[in-house]
Formats: C-alpha cells, sequence, structure tokens
C-alpha cells in the first residue's frame, strides 16, 4: 500500500521518471535484481528527492543484496515495453499442478459449501487467464529473439547465431512445443481438454445456477484457450523449431523489413506519389474554409410556435361501418345493380368517398355468401370514383332461399 | 515551344494518377527520351521532383504523402517474412513468379505478424485486402493476370530499396554504439 501519496501522483511519478524506470526495468531483466552499485550508477545524475520518492511510493524496493522494481510496476512495464524475459518450461509447467489440483478439488466436490466450489472455480479461471497471457507473451518474446537471430541485429557471426539458436531452441522451444501439443498425454493443452469436457457436462448439469453460470465462464475461456494456445503451438513449429535452417539464409531486405515491423506505425516510409486532381491546394482545404465561414453564420431566428384555427389535412375517417351497410343491403334486397348501389350507398354515407371504400363496401357480398346470392345481368356498368374508372358487370343481388323454404313437389 | 507526343500520358499517368509508370509503358518511352525535360518541367510547374529509375519512375513530393505507402510497406514486408520462412529465394519470387492471391491469404492467415494485420484498417481481413489489391493494380505496384493470381512490377523494388535503406540504418547505429 502506497501510503506517502495519491495513487495518480505516484503514477505521474512513474510517467515523469519514465526512462530512469525504463533502464531499471532492463537491468532486472538482465540480472534478475539491480545491485547498488548498479543503481547508484544509474541514479547518479538524478536528484536525491527522486530516489526518496521511488521508495516512498514502494514503486522500487530495498532489499538486501539491492533494489528491485515492485513486482506489480514490473509486470506494468513489461506490458508497456513489451520486453519480458522467455520463460524456462519449468516455469510454466507449474501451471499444470494448478490445474491438475484445482480441477480434482473441483470434481471431488460433495454436497459441501457450495462458497468453496464457487471459489475454486474463479481461481482456475484465474488461472487460466494468467496462464494464457504468460504463453503468449513467452512466445512473442521468444519469436523476437529468433527475429534478432534472424535478421542479425548484432552482426554475430554465423556460428555464435547458430549456437544460440540451438540454446533457445533446446532449453525453451523444444520444452514450449512439449507443453502445449495436444497429442503429448504430460501437456498442459491435454489436461485442459480432459477439463474443457467435464465442464461442458456440469454447466448443464450442476443443481445451483450460480454454479452453472461459473462453468459457463469457464467453458467459454476453454474454448477460447484452445484456439489461442493452437495459435501459439502454429508458430513454434512453424517459426521457431526450424529456426536453424532459416538461419541459413541471411537477406538484407528481411533484416529491414523486421525493423521496420517492430513499430509499424510509428516507422517512417517512402515517399509515394498522391494522386492529384489538379488542386493547387493542401488536403485540408476543405476543412478549413468550412471552419472558418462557421464563424460568420447567423443563427436563424427561433421558430415560434403558434397555434392557428388549422384544419388537420387529412380527416378520412378510417372507422368503417360494417354493420350500417350490411343492414342497408339486407333491407334493400332484391337488387338489379349490385355495384351501382355500392356506389350510391357509399356517396350517401362516406364523408370522403374513395376507391379503397368501395372497394370494402362491395366485398361485403363475397363475405355475406350464406345470406346472399348473385347472379350475372344484362350489360356492364362504368363508375368513376376519384380518377379511377370501375369497368364492372351488372349484378343481381337477393336473399339466398334456404333449402327448406322451397317447396318440395308431394307425391301424386 | 513543342512538346513530346505522349506528353499527355505521361502527365497524366505521373501527376493525376499518381501511379508509377513502368519500363513498357509507351509514355515511359517518351520519358526516358526526355529525361532532363521532364524534370525540369515538374519541378519548374508544380515542384515535384522526378525518381527516374531504369525500370521505373513516379513523382514525389515532401508533403501530402500517400498513406498507401505505409499500407504498401506492412504487405510486402509481412509478405518477404513469410515467403522466406516457407524457403522461398525473395527476390526470386517477388521479380520472377506469378503468386496466387489464395496462397498469401493462407499466409497471412497463420502469420506471427497477424497482430500488425488486425491493427491495419486496410488490410484487416478479406475484403480490404481484396480491396488493396485492386488499389496496387491502380498505381502500378502489382498486375492482375486474372482472378487468383498476380505478379509484382517493377515498382516493387522501390520498396525493398527502403527496406534496404532501413538495415543500413540501423547497422550503421550498431556499429556505432560499439
Amino acid at each position: 500500500m502506497i501510503l506517502k501519496a495519491e495513487p495518480d501522483k505516484a503514477l505521474r511519478f512513474l510517467e515523469d521518471n519514465f526512462e530512469l524506470f525504463r533502464t531499471l526495468y532492463r537491468l532486472q531483466l538482465e540480472h534478475s535484481v539491480i545491485n547498488r552499485d548498479l543503481f547508484e550508477e544509474v541514479t547518479e545524475d538524478k536528484a536525491d528527492v527522486i530516489v526518496k520518492r521511488m521508495l516512498d511510493y514502494k514503486l522500487i524496493i530495498s532489499q538486501a543484496n539491492g533494489f528491485r522494481v515492485n513486482e506489480p510496476v514490473r509486470t506494468f512495464l513489461a506490458f508497456l515495453l513489451n520486453e519480458f524475459k522467455p520463460l524456462l518450461p519449468e516455469e510454466l509447467t507449474k501451471y499444470r499442478q494448478a490445474f491438475w489440483e484445482l480441477f480434482k478439488r473441483i470434481q471431488a466436490f460433495q454436497d459441501d459449501d457450495i462458497l468453496i466450489l464457487a471459489e475454486r472455480l474463479d481461481a482456475f479461471y484465474q488461472e487460466l487467464q494468467e496462464f494464457l497471457e504468460n504463453v503468449e507473451s513467452n512466445t512473442s518474446q521468444l519469436l523476437r529473439n529468433s527475429q534478432y537471430l534472424k535478421a542479425n541485429k548484432g552482426e554475430i557471426p554465423y556460428s555464435e547465431r547458430v549456437r544460440r539458436a540451438r540454446h533457445l531452441i533446446e532449453y525453451y522451444i523444444e520444452p514450449l512445443n512439449r507443453i502445449l501439443d495436444v497429442q503429448k498425454k504430460q501437456s498442459i493443452t491435454n489436461l485442459l481438454n480432459q477439463v474443457s469436457a467435464y465442464v461442458n457436462v456440469e454447466r448443464f448439469n450442476h443443481p445451483h445456477s450460480g454454479i452453472r453460470q461459473r462453468f459457463e465462464r469457464l467453458h467459454e475461456l476453454l474454448r477460447d484457450a484452445e484456439a489461442r494456445i493452437l495459435r501459439q503451438s502454429h508458430v513454434v513449429t512453424r517459426e521457431l523449431l526450424p529456426l536453424i535452417e532459416r538461419l541459413q539464409t541471411e537477406s538484407e531486405i528481411l533484416s529491414g523489413w523486421l525493423y521496420f515491423l517492430e513499430r509499424p506505425f510509428l516507422h517512417q516510409v517512402p515517399v509515394m506519389p498522391a494522386r492529384r486532381l489538379f488542386t493547387l491546394t493542401g488536403s485540408n482545404i476543405g476543412v478549413g474554409v468550412e471552419l472558418f465561414l462557421q464563424q460568420f453564420e447567423r443563427r436563424p431566428a427561433d421558430i415560434v410556435l403558434k397555434e392557428e384555427e388549422t384544419k388537420p389535412v387529412n380527416t378520412r375517417q378510417v372507422y368503417f361501418n360494417r354493420r350500417h351497410y350490411q343492414k342497408s343491403l339486407q333491407e334493400a334486397v332484391p337488387v338489379g345493380n349490385y355495384f351501382e348501389w355500392c356506389y350510391e350507398m357509399m356517396q350517401a354515407h362516406e364523408s370522403m368517398p374513395g376507391t379503397e371504400r368501395f372497394l370494402k363496401i362491395g366485398s361485403l357480398l363475397f363475405e355475406e355468401v350464406d345470406q346472399f346470392e348473385a347472379d350475372f345481368g344484362e350489360g356492364r356498368i362504368q363508375l368513376q370514383i376519384g380518377s379511377t374508372v370501375f369497368d364492372l358487370p351488372v349484378m343481381e343481388v337477393r336473399l339466398k332461399t334456404t333449402p327448406e323454404t322451397t317447396e318440395k313437389p308431394t307425391l301424386a | 515551344m513543342t512538346f513530346p507526343d505522349g506528353h499527355q500520358d505521361v502527365v497524366e499517368a505521373l501527376l493525376v494518377d499518381g501511379r508509377f509508370l513502368l519500363e513498357g509503358d509507351p509514355a515511359f518511352m517518351t520519358l526516358k527520351q526526355e529525361v532532363d525535360f521532364y524534370q525540369a518541367f515538374f519541378m519548374e510547374s508544380f515542384g515535384l521532383a522526378l525518381e527516374y529509375y531504369s525500370e521505373y519512375a513516379f513523382l514525389q513530393s515532401g508533403r501530402d504523402s500517400d498513406p498507401l505507402s505505409r499500407d504498401v510497406c506492412i504487405f510486402l514486408g509481412i509478405l518477404c517474412y513469410e515467403l522466406d520462412r516457407e524457403g522461398y529465394n525473395l527476390l526470386e519470387q517477388l521479380s520472377f513468379h506469378t503468386l496466387e492471391f489464395e496462397q498469401v491469404e493462407q499466409m497471412f492467415e497463420m502469420s506471427s505478424f497477424r497482430e500488425v494485420l488486425d491493427a491495419t484498417t486496410n488490410l484487416q481481413d478479406v475484403q480490404a485486402r481484396r480491396n488493396f489489391y485492386n488499389r496496387l493494380q491502380r498505381r502500378r505496384i502489382i498486375e492482375k493476370l486474372d482472378d487468383d493470381t498476380f505478379r509484382f512490377t517493377p515498382a516493387h523494388k522501390y520498396f525493398l530499396e527502403f527496406a534496404r535503406s532501413v538495415a543500413r540504418y540501423n547497422q550503421r547505429l550498431a556499429e556505432e554504439e560499439e
């Protein structure tokens, strides 16, 4: 806990003295601890108050054999600078132990405290995240080391480079491959597959919903882990294992590209002609003019809303009074010219007669098939409604005669 | 004052299209025959320097450089790395061989520089890369032979020279530090 300052003050101090911290971080990366002489050398031209603050803010810790960067700060700097020490495979295998222990306990769980099961699941989740991050930063560090050798950045003679490559392969790359290779029984990937199978079932099976949620979350992370580990495994097989063969060809062009790709968005690039559409001004002229003219814009007068007697534009009566028309038809039958009747009814009843209304009225007949029947008469009728002209047959409509009302011929 | 035959083509290619003029283009012949004239012409008229090499030419300006340049460097850099990793001879592949789009896609998919590709807007997925190839073609950096294959034009050598200069610069820095 930083007692002597607010957290943001400590962070600002880190920023203000970033170069110093970068140097200290790199020293620690190389030697594991910063001995007193080295520390003195590095802080020689800094004010005493800087050293005091570093220690007060607990960014640097003093110990028996020297100084070290406090662990959380060290991790943060590693992330910012993207510089790691490749992990010895022994360091990675500790995760296998952790996963195995947690997995055993999670499986063995009987009806005890649900809380401890939840905690174990959370812990597994956490460990897995850490493991994945470690593998990824480790592989990328190994990759960079191999690219360094490949591009021959240090101008090292070929034999020495091969020796270093062999060292990397034997102690770091091949063991990493064994850890990641799902085929190998002892690999972490293999174990994670077993866990995945178990979790896949438990996320539906377990009676407690909070636990099921945790299993679900873990399941998703495991699926993600599979893809991420596969990626890293590919990098190992494709690029790291064949390192020695790759060292055989050296290329100035490739070295150049590798330098460039270290900071592809910050590095200078060669000038290339831009397409010119005969504009003799710079590319920002449009924006510039707009900004300049904005200051002369007059604000439009505020819009005042007045309440007036205004008639609404559309007073179409939405409601269609079917009953009215049904009743009228019942009273009117028999009707000699059905569509003409519809038209007249519409004009009489509707305030806004239109084709839509006409069709609605007309279709009533076809909806009331059990009540009415119709026959085609002679000729046709033309009806104009608005700008549409309907050309319709003459139709006679009458009440339907029911079979009972027809007199049956009596047997003589 | 008379202008050479094909003058309009030269100006259109170099100035308006902003592309590389390649040996084999009729306009390149015009340029080649009157290099001194064109150097003066572009400098006096537009303040642009003519970069003329035996196989290609283009106009250079310090201002408003095309952001395409960075995309090309990233694309070519990663492509070179992958080709080398696969064991090909870089210069031979780029200068003389026909490449397949599909082959490039597969290499990029598995590349350890995938992160860089994902962070480059114009290269981040298959669709973006397809547009990118079209832009490369318009600038005459590649030549599409059909829907599946392409080759690099001599213009790509400009970028390889850039890579060389980066390597040399850094080597000099390393030597000075010793």
